[in-house]
């Protein structure tokens, strides 16, 4: 079952949905009630053609990731899915924390507490083994603390830097 | 004269596609300005070069006179068409091409400046005997003054900007109201202020739920001056026009010929050359009175190009090539019905909001009679720089139902995703039936608001929308969802 | 093939007293199935929403594909057992369902059964679950949530709870796929349930695998740790990589499950004949007016068949001869299956039949199907001359040795050797189900009182005493008591003797069910012992 939201002018809707496909024929499932039937057919100029409950309707789709722009029937309609399973954010107790993957000495420092950092954003450089390693936030944030200066060495599973704990 | 080589289109989206098209017709070069924001667009890829320009904003990149003539020069453009807004009204533009040699696709800067001043384009149209709205044509002193002439001309008046347009700078007080005057008078000079850099205001009798009805002229430099009949394009929301059709289904053969005549008078007065638009308010009892001169190409062009079979663009580079009018008053001659709709990003559910994003699917299908002015393509960001105008539907047909008609299936069929449009909402416009028939006055958008909703989605349409969404999920179109067709054949079933 | 002619009056006395006795059956039987499936002390459900958790069955509706059917198996295992409580379904849910179109077999604790600890019962079922996992190939979902062992009974448990966790290996070898989304505690050897899957999902905050919990580990240690820093989602994903995925809450650990499965290797399932499905054309429904409200009574099977079987068309092998077994061929839900129904006593020649025709479903690769309603087979000196013993035996190696799978049905009596000839439990079908008035059992109740009460009279006259004919009859009452108890269909499947009571009706479909599960794993060479001429 996904949740999807629905947006149509100032309409707002949220469901759960299923779509069980089967060939041609798909069985949809809204909000818990009977299955129906869903006859589905692509056109050559690229619309939809969809037969449910008997009735034949035509519309068309675009996509940016998860979101569909439905036009159907004289109406258009935002639909975002959500994937219950993407959606299983990075927000464990540990992720505030960085911890170094192995021992080894801070050769570049690039950010300082208070800072804004986004996400990807290369916190520090680290070096061992012969490799460096550029440690990255995970997330938007601000930086809470640098627990180590260039030179420092630390062991394995050491934290390196924090970020401020995240709002909601 | 010589014949103009290569024309700089300083504008951009569908009005810039439009004119390059138009050069291409006579065999000439188009080039084009452009700012980064506009770097992916329709008319940058349709032009034969284009310049970069940057500015403090996209709209200034726009304004700036010292780019366009840089332009010219990078380029090799011989003239300017400068389309409509941005620099089309400011006499500042020609005055410097001439300076640079550069010509200029429009009419004289003088003409542009007489115009251009809302106070003194009304004096000279009473000068040249074209009916003017009773009003006051001087400059209001105060708010005192403002009540003065308000009680002189009688109320109810309209204040306006002198520097004006656009529908910004309008302000109506409807009673004797001495409160309400200053009020008025207040706030529009401020707004011209910030506006238009002018706080100059005038004021003139407010004609109640008039039809907007414009004439288009044409004129060249040796003197002949014809009319091209006239647009009605009283469906406006805050004064913008969202509907143009032409001719108007509220006006005859008099009334045309009178409008004409007296909007030929008053381009001859000016010593207008090129196209130009002279727009009047018409009564019910079918009284009209001169509003403004628009000195340039208009968005709703279109309609007459469909009904009169003249290229307007066309006719401006020749006039501008020095050619003589080759068409008479008498070769003019309407053929059908033309109704044009400004396809526009915004939310008409959400008091026509801007909308902004990304166009994931832009498509308007041909038809017959169906004539498609776009600026937008598939892919192209919709931002929030420049007005929401994506693309100009016009259709023809024989008579007006069959011109409503097209219009409204190929609205139908127009598919616009990614982001919002006013589509629906100008289909469902176009069958109502005061428009069809043709009850258009400017207060036709208000009186038919509640009428306009959009009613709500049927049962069972949400379940459409959502089977369409999934199915064309890919990210679910790997997981192979089918259970055994027999247990398919059992369904949802616990012992 | 042609359509059983039904020679049922559906409006005779009879019928109608047998439709008031079964429906009354069937209403005691909804009520305990309703009870155990959905009543809860609101204790029990409140701790359970307040720790952010879903019941077992909202779990599993959340697993399964919307629109598609749950076989739930031993629904009333432990309705009878002398717990401290009514452990209903023994705090186990198991049955087969599908996922992403794929037929698994699903094993879930029931958290608000005494914090899903694991009674004797319910280890044996969960092991009959993954049993049947394994001989139908069908990949295993478990939804753990237990605190443990029940330890007041531990010496039931110990060896059962070791056999679980070989039973996962051997699944494991056998190519069957595995995903465990841990949805709570998991200590001790239950631990090993997530481990020993190919993928195993912890949610946070709740799910905890460790082989001694905080409590024990403080106990032989002196360490002080808590449950998450112990052997959460966390240090399971990232530390000691003991788990494969983490996720915030049980829905996203389900919906992952089901992505899973969605990518298991498709497999091509056993081919079989099938035709387009067709109803019965009876009314399952006469089912409860067609079987006797007295179980030593007796009726045509082939009116079952008949409301049991697609358009209710069947071939009956050799229809004229050893006429107390019925044997033909017919279609349920599509698929062909060979079926065998007692109509009677079992003599040599229905035997022998019997195991002509189980003979050629082997080779030819048909599923079969007991419906079973037999006393035993015929018994005194001419039958014995004949070769009773031996043609039942014949019959018994054949049943035994078929590669495949067999599926049988309690649907009146089911004795002693018929039993056994006939695939009960003890012959490994697939799967059995019961009718709720159906009785199992070495032999009927009141054959039993008269061949107690044969020994009884027996003994005392050794010892020169005279049967008191009340104090027989006393002893001969307490027979059938005891033994009608033990009988009882509810008896049996609270010992997990069957794989769950079926209200009449509802045959079709869970055969439908079973035989397409069983399809997933492929039936093999055939193989023979030796009979006994």
């Amino acid at each position: 079952m996904l949740t999807v939201d629905l947006e149509s002018g100032s309409l707002r809707e949220r469901h759960r949905v299923a779509l069980v496909r089967a060939g041609r024929v798909a069985r949809l499932v809204v909000d818990g009630a009977a299955p129906r039937d869903v006859r589905h057919e692509e056109r050559p100029d690229g619309s939809l053609e969809l037969v449910i409950d008997g009735r034949t309707h035509v519309v068309q789709v675009a996509r940016r990731g998860d979101v569909a722009y439905v036009r159907a029937g004289g109406r258009t309609w935002v639909v975002k899915i959500h994937d219950p399973v993407a959606d299983a954010g990075n927000r464990s107790h540990e992720g505030d924390a960085y911890r170094a993957p192995m021992p080894g000495a801070v050769v570049e420092v690039k950010v300082a507490a208070g800072d804004s950092v986004r996400r990807g954003q290369v916190l520090l450089v680290i070096e061992s083994m012969k490799m460096q390693l550029g440690i990255e936030a995970r997330r938007d944030g601000v930086v809470a603390e640098v627990a180590r200066d260039v030179g420092q060495t630390f062991d394995r599973d050491a934290v390196l830097v924090r970020l401020a704990a995240a709002e909601g | 004269m010589s014949r103009i080589e290569t024309i700089l289109v300083a504008n951009r989206g569908e009005i810039a596609a439009r004119v390059i098209r138009g050069c291409r017709k006579l065999g000439r070069r188009a080039v084009v300005l452009y700012h980064d924001v506009d770097r992916d667009t329709l008319p940058v890829r349709l032009a034969d070069a284009a310049f970069r320009v940057d500015g403090p904003s996209p709209m200034a990149a726009y304004l700036s006179i010292d780019d366009v003539v840089a332009a010219c020069r990078s380029l090799g453009a011989d003239a300017v068409h400068p389309g409509f807004g941005f620099l089309a009204e400011n006499a500042a533009l020609p005055r410097r091409l001439a300076a640079e040699g550069l010509r200029f696709i429009g009419p004289s800067a003088a003409a542009i400046a007489a115009m251009g001043d809302k106070i003194e384009a009304k004096r000279i149209a009473r000068d040249a005997g074209v009916a003017t709205i009773p009003g006051f044509d001087g400059v209001l002193q105060d708010a005192a003054h403002a009540l003065h002439v308000a009680r002189s001309i009688g109320f109810p008046v309209i204040l306006k900007a002198s520097a004006g347009g656009g529908g910004r700078g309008i302000r109506i007080v409807r009673d004797a109201d001495p409160a309400a005057v200053r009020d008025a008078f207040e706030r529009t000079t401020a707004e011209a202020q910030a506006a238009f850099g002018d706080p100059r205001i005038f004021v003139e009798r407010y004609v109640e739920d008039p039809r907007h009805i414009e004439i288009q002229v044409l004129a060249d430099a040796h003197g002949h001056v014809i009319h091209l009949g006239e647009r009605e394009c009283s469906i406006q929301r805050r004064h913008q026009k969202i509907v143009e059709e032409a001719p108007s289904p509220f006006v005859g053969d008099a009334l045309r010929s009178a409008m004409g005549s007296q909007a030929v008078a008053l381009a001859r007065a000016v010593g207008y050359e090129s196209a130009g638009t002279v727009e009047f308010l018409v009564d019910r009892a079918s009284n009209f009175y001169f509003m403004e001169m628009n000195t340039r190409i208009q968005v709703e062009h279109p309609v007459t190009e469909m009904i009169t079979g003249v290229d307007i663009v066309e006719q401006q580079i020749r006039i501008a090539d020095g050619e003589a009018l080759g068409l008479a008053q008498s070769d003019i001659r309407w053929h059908g019905h033309a109704i044009e709709c400004r396809l526009c990003a915004e939310d008409a559910e959400r008091d026509f909001m801007p909308a902004t994003g990304r166009l994931e699917a832009f498509r308007i299908p041909d038809a017959e009679g169906l004539r498609v002015d776009a600026g937008v393509g598939a892919g192209d960001t919709v931002g929030a720089h420049f007005d929401s105008l994506l693309a100009k539907l016009v259709a023809h047909g024989a008579t007006r139902e069959e011109a409503i008609a097209r219009l409204a299936s190929a609205l139908d069929a127009t598919v616009a995703l990614g982001v919002a449009t006013n589509g629906d909402f100008l289909a469902r416009m176009l069958r109502l039936p005061a428009f069809v028939a043709g009850e258009t006055t400017t207060g036709f958008l208000d009186r038919h608001r509640e009428t306009l909703r959009q009613p709500g989605p049927a049962p069972g349409e949400a379940c459409v929308a959502l089977a369409a969404a999934l199915l064309t999920d890919n990210t679910w179109a790997g997981s192979r969802f089918a259970p055994p067709p027999l247990l398919a054949e059992i369904g949802a079933w616990r012992p | 093939m042609r359509r059983i002619e039904s020679r049922i009056d559906t409006r005779s006395a009879a019928f109608r007293a047998n439709r008031d006795h079964n429906l009354r059956l069937k209403a005691e039987f909804d009520a305990l199935t309703r009870d155990v499936r959905h009543e809860r002390a609101e204790r029990d459900v409140k701790r359970l929403r307040d720790q952010g958790k879903l019941l077992v069955r909202e779990r599993i509706d959340l697993l399964l594909d919307p629109g598609t059917p749950f076989l739930e198996l031993s629904t009333l295992a432990a309705n009878r057992a002398d717990y401290d409580a009514h452990i209903k379904g023994a705090g186990i849910v198991t049955g087969i369902g599908v996922v992403n179109g794929r037929e698994v077999m699903v094993v879930a604790n029931d958290p608000t059964m005494k914090g899903g600890a694991i009674y004797p019962l319910g280890a044996r079922k969960a092991i009959r679950g993954l049993k049947i996992a394994l001989e139908s190939q069908l990949p295993v979902v478990h939804l753990v949530d237990s605190a443990g062992a029940f330890l007041p009974r531990q010496m039931e448990i110990f060896h059962e709870g070791g056999h679980w966790f070989y039973s996962q290996c051997r699944l494991s070898a056998a190519g069957v796929e595995q995903v465990a989304v841990v949805l709570g505690q998991c200590t001790a050897g239950g631990a090993y349930v997530p481990t020993l899957s190919d993928y195993s999902i912890m949610v946070r905050g709740s799910a905890g695998v460790f082989l001694g919990g905080p409590p024990l580990v403080k106990a032989a240690t002196g360490e002080d740790v808590e449950a998450a820093e112990l052997g959460g989602a966390d240090v399971h994903t990232r530390i000691s990589g003991t788990a494969d995925y983490a996720v915030d809450s049980e829905a996203q650990g389900i919906a992952l499950a089901r992505e899973i499965v969605g990518l298991l290797r498709r497999r091509p399932k056993q081919a079989v004949d099938t035709r387009p499905i067709e109803p019965p054309y009876y009314d399952p429904q006469e089912l409860y007016g067609i079987v006797p409200d007295d179980i030593r009574k007796q009726f045509d099977m082939r009116e079952v068949v008949a409301r049991l079987v697609d358009g209710s068309l069947f071939h009956e092998y050799k229809p004229d001869y050893g006429s107390t077994l019925v044997c033909g061929y017919a279609f349920i839900l599509g698929i062909k299956v060979g079926i065998l129904a007692n109509n009677g006593v079992l003599f040599s020649e229905a035997a022998n039949k019997a195991t002509n025709f189980m003979q050629i479903c082997d080779r030819d690769g048909v599923p079969l199907v007991f419906l079973h309603n037999i006393t035993g087979f015929m018994i005194g000196r001419d039958y014995e001359h004949r070769g009773i013993t031996k043609d039942g035996a014949k019959m018994i190696m054949v049943q035994s040795n078929v590669r495949v799978p067999k599926f049988s049905v309690l649907c009146h009596a089911s004795f002693g050797a018929g039993n056994y000839g006939m695939a009960g439990r003890g012959y490994e079908p697939r799967f059995l189900f019961a009718w709720p008035h159906s009785q199992c059992a070495t032999m009927g109740a009141d054959q039993a009182a008269r061949t107690l009460t044969q020994v009884k009279i027996a003994a005392l006259r050794r010892e020169g005493k005279d049967p008191d004919p009340a104090a027989l009859k006393a002893i001969q009452d307490q027979i059938v008591q005891d033994y009608s108890a033990s009988n009882s269909v509810y008896y049996q499947t609270s010992e997990l003797r069957d794989d769950g009571v079926l209200d009449m009706p509802d045959t079709r479909q869970a055969l439908g069910m079973a035989l397409s599960a069983s399809l997933n794993a492929p039936f093999g060479e055939p193989r023979h012992g030796v009979l006994r001429i």
